[in-house]
């Protein structure tokens, strides 16, 4: 991204709402298969999968950024890379990948902040950019709290 | 230079921890030559290292060290323990320094308070040292008639070129050439330090009959060679001086094997080499078999390479993938009916089986390469504490998977200052007691079928029960009133609950805030288990049991609640159906009655989350830690070897779980971690 003003996002959809990750922090995006479950004390870690080899636990994002995404369908997950290694989350349906200047960016009102890094008016569409540092750090933290 | 620092920083860590070990060993054995040659021959070329990446310091130092450990030569007697501390000094720094190094990129050493010590020590000098240090490369002429044995003998000096740009380069050329025309008994630079060499003068002293014209040519044919003189340094003793031979055989001069073994004091000194080589450094006579696998330090040891570990890591990891994608065509070919394609299979599998052991052997290595940093601990803390010890380190060739030695570094530690800090006595309490003033303490490793097991032992004054009791119920661990009512197992268990630590006064030995828990997590996380026994007046033992590898194991794979598991094959004592055994409740548990004893059932199922079996088909009896449990699961599957991987750290800590692998079909079995499993609390 050597241009500040703009980037480029990965927008997919969660049940009604459309979400994105910054296409950085994206490594690959493959096909829903349901997680291994397993016991877990943070409630939004919906099992784990082996990808090429690894463990990588999968986030269930909607009941992590406190949705109820229904019975949404679920058709994609997003591997994401989380600075300490890499992790899944369950989406709907990548979409498109869309370039997005700072003009478009507005501040979050109200909303949790350490997910949720600001919203992105395109058009008459609100895509949430997603902070996956926020994402998954305080995953650990709360769990390291609750532990 | 960027990409030889990582290079750098392994192998000047490697040669300051033999070197701390070294000088541990030649405070103790002063007259130990070997060590001596050892030590000289480390800090020649961490020297060299030093200066090559230019960290000027760290040379610096590392020189003056080298005059301090000139006096190990002079002397048989060893070095006073004032000198041994400044050499400990000048190695933390030199550490501290490579440490800076890597996290800064600059050597952050201020050497020359530690070079001033080191002076104070070396207050005598011989003028042939003085000479040396001078840098008068020419070696005394007895000595090289000595080496010569009565042949004659021809000095070859060769200038490079001002511009010259790799004179390491031109220097092993020039060397190279000489070399073809006789035995060389000195050349400056030495074969060890043409790596590093920079200079421009070349100086060889070289047992030949040729003329001296014809090597003179040879020499000036290496591009960028400015001048080259040739002249006879000792003439043929049988020609000119018959006499003398016999003289000189006798004279008191070591022969050239033995000087082989040893390094030159300062190193600017020429040094003789093997016969014909030019070569990079052979490898010293001194050199110890243990060295084998700490890779070659000697640019010449050519049998060995040095790896990166990321390297292994990945083999590893392909591997391990290998076997995978194995398994999985071998669970297609069940279906597949092509002639001859099961016995291609059969060529695969034993290929891939030997592959397989083949890269676990490279990924194994000695204990040794943790053991190693122990003596000087064990020297600093018994001095800081006024005790006596001796430590004895068993079974240091004993091999582990590399990531197992790496990870058991900081526990062992743990335990040994636990040892020195708490478990062995200062020699008055000792005598009292009725044991030698001087404490043992032995860490030993050992295999025991497919594990390893590692044992840090003392004859210590052993667990006081009550008193680790009294301190659990004053940190609230335990209901004070039943301390007097515990046992040696029990205040065990204690010692590894979180928060505890008996130390009276946190001191910066032992207390840090990390105890016994700490340790057992480590050693779990490894996948091993931790016990510990303990007689009192008699000593401690603390015991680790680790897989040999961690990466592929054999495994039984079950299910329960639909989902599959793995419960790693050596810790399996058998498996029953329930219904051929007796199920009795006591005080509201289910208890599986088997002939040679009753055990707790575990519910796999509900264990793990699911919901509660009480049908369920099969229970796998588990030794557990310390104790077994039947463990209830709904099918069997059978026996895999499975490539485990680790869980991702938002899951491990909860379940009892100590890891996790894809079968052959894709699904995901969680290994089930039978040390934890009874620790964590059922809920009803």
């Amino acid at each position: 991204m050597s241009d500040t003003t703009s980037q480029q996002l990965v927008v997919f959809s969660l049940g009604s709402e459309e979400y994105a990750l910054p296409i950085g922090s994206v490594h690959e995006i493959i096909r829903f298969s349901e997680p291994r479950s397993v016991a877990s004390d943070v409630p939004w870690i919906r099992g784990v999968i082996g990808l090429r080899g690894k463990i990588i636990p999968i986030y269930d994002l909607a009941s992590r950024i406190g949705i109820d995404a229904g019975d949404a369908e679920f058709g994609k997950i997003v591997i994401v890379e989380t600075g300490t290694g890499q992790a899944g989350v369950v989406v709907g349906d990548v979409e498109e990948v869309l370039t997005v200047t700072a003009e478009q960016l507005e501040a979050v009102p109200s909303a949790d902040i350490q997910t949720i890094e600001s919203i992105a008016k395109i058009g008459d569409r609100l895509v949430i950019l997603l902070n996956p540092e926020g994402l998954f750090a305080s995953a650990r933290a709360d769990e390291l709290a609750a532990a | 230079m960027d990409e030889y620092l990582p290079m750098f920083l392994a192998e000047g860590r490697e040669h300051l921890q033999e070197l701390n070990l070294a000088v541990v060993q030649i405070e103790e054995t002063p007259d130990d030559q070997a060590t001596v040659d050892e030590i000289f021959r480390i800090a020649h070329s961490l020297k060299g290292m030093s200066a090559t990446m230019g960290f000027a310091n760290m040379a610096a130092l590392t020189h003056e060290m080298e005059d301090v450990f000139e006096l190990l030569r002079q002397r048989t007697t060893g070095l006073p323990r004032v000198a041994v501390d400044v050499l400990f000094q000048c190695l933390d720094a030199l550490s501290a320094a490579v440490e800076s190094i890597d996290e800064t990129g600059a050597e952050n050493i201020q050497p020359q308070a530690l070079i001033e010590s080191l002076r104070g020590l070396v207050r005598e000098r011989t003028p042939e040292q003085e000479a040396e240090r001078a840098g008068l490369a020419i070696p005394p002429s007895d000595e090289l008639s000595a080496l010569a044995d009565g042949r004659r003998v021809i000095q070859i000096s060769a200038r490079l070129d001002e511009d010259v740009s790799m004179a390491a380069v031109r220097a092993y050329m020039v060397l190279s050439v000489i070399a073809g025309y006789g035995e060389t008994l000195r050349c400056s630079p030495t074969p060890e330090d043409v790596d590093t060499f920079d200079g421009r003068e070349i100086d060889a002293w070289v047992v030949s009959e040729r003329t001296d014209t014809e090597i003179q040519d040879a020499v000036a044919s290496v591009p960028e060679v400015a001048e080259v003189q040739v002249f006879e340094a000792v003439p043929d003793a049988a020609l000119e001086a018959p006499d003398e031979v016999e003289q000189e055989v006798t004279a008191p001069v070591p022969p050239p094997v033995e000087a082989l073994a040893t390094d030159t004091p300062a190193g600017e000194a020429p040094e003789p080499v093997a016969p014909a080589s030019a070569a990079p450094a052979p490898a010293p006579v001194a050199e110890k078999p243990k060295e084998k696998a700490t890779a070659n330090k000697q640019h010449g040891g050519s049998s060995t390479v040095r790896v990166d570990a990321e390297r292994l890591d990945q083999l590893m990891h392909f591997m391990g993938e290998l076997v995978l994608h194995r398994t999985q065509v071998e669970a297609l070919i069940q279906q597949a009916d092509v002639p001859g394609l099961s016995q291609a299979m059969q060529n695969l599998t034993r290929t891939s089986h030997a592959l397989q052991s083949m890269v676990m052997q490279v990924r194994m290595i000695p204990v040794e390469a943790v053991f190693l940093r122990f003596p000087r601990l064990v020297r600093d803390l018994s001095t800081k504490l006024g005790k006596q010890v001796d430590l004895q380190l068993v079974g240091k060739d004993t091999e582990l998977d590399r990531t197992v030695v790496d990870a058991l570094g900081d526990p062992l530690v743990h335990l040994v200052r636990n040892s020195l800090d708490h478990g062995l006595e200062g020699p008055e309490e000792r005598v009292a007691a009725g044991k030698p003033a001087t404490g043992t303490l032995e860490i030993s490793a050992r295999h025991a079928g497919g594990n390893v097991i590692i044992t840090v032992a003392d004859d210590g004054r052993g667990i006081n029960a009550r008193k680790v009791a009294e301190k659990a119920a004053e940190r609230g661990l335990i209901d004070p009133a039943s301390v007097d009512s515990i046992d040696m197992a029990r205040a065990v268990e204690l010692l590894f609950t979180p928060g505890f630590s008996t130390a009276e006064v946190t001191s910066d030995i032992s207390g840090r805030g990390v105890g016994m828990d700490a340790v057992r997590a480590a050693i779990r996380g490894l996948g091993g288990e931790v016990i510990m026994t303990s007689e009192p007046g008699k000593g401690t033992s603390s015991q680790i049991r680790l897989p040999l590898t961690l990466a592929i194991m054999a495994a039984l794979i079950v299910e329960a609640d639909n989902r599959p598991f793995a419960i790693p094959l050596d810790r399996i004592e058998r498996t029953v159906r329930v219904a051929d055994q007796a199920v009795r409740s006591v005080a509201g548990r289910r208890m599986l009655v088997l002939s040679d004893g009753v055990l707790p059932i575990v519910d796999a199922s509900s264990h793990y989350g699911g919901p509660t079996n009480p049908e369920a088909e099969y229970a796998v009896v588990v030794r557990g830690n310390g104790d077994r449990f039947a463990l209830t699961v709904s099918r069997m599957i059978g026996q895999h070897e499975l490539v485990t991987r680790p869980l991702p750290p938002e899951i491990s800590d909860g379940a009892a779980l100590s890891g996790a692998a894809v079968l052959s079909d894709g699904q995901i079995a969680l290994i089930v971690d039978c040390d934890a499993v009874v620790d964590v609390p059922v809920s009803a």
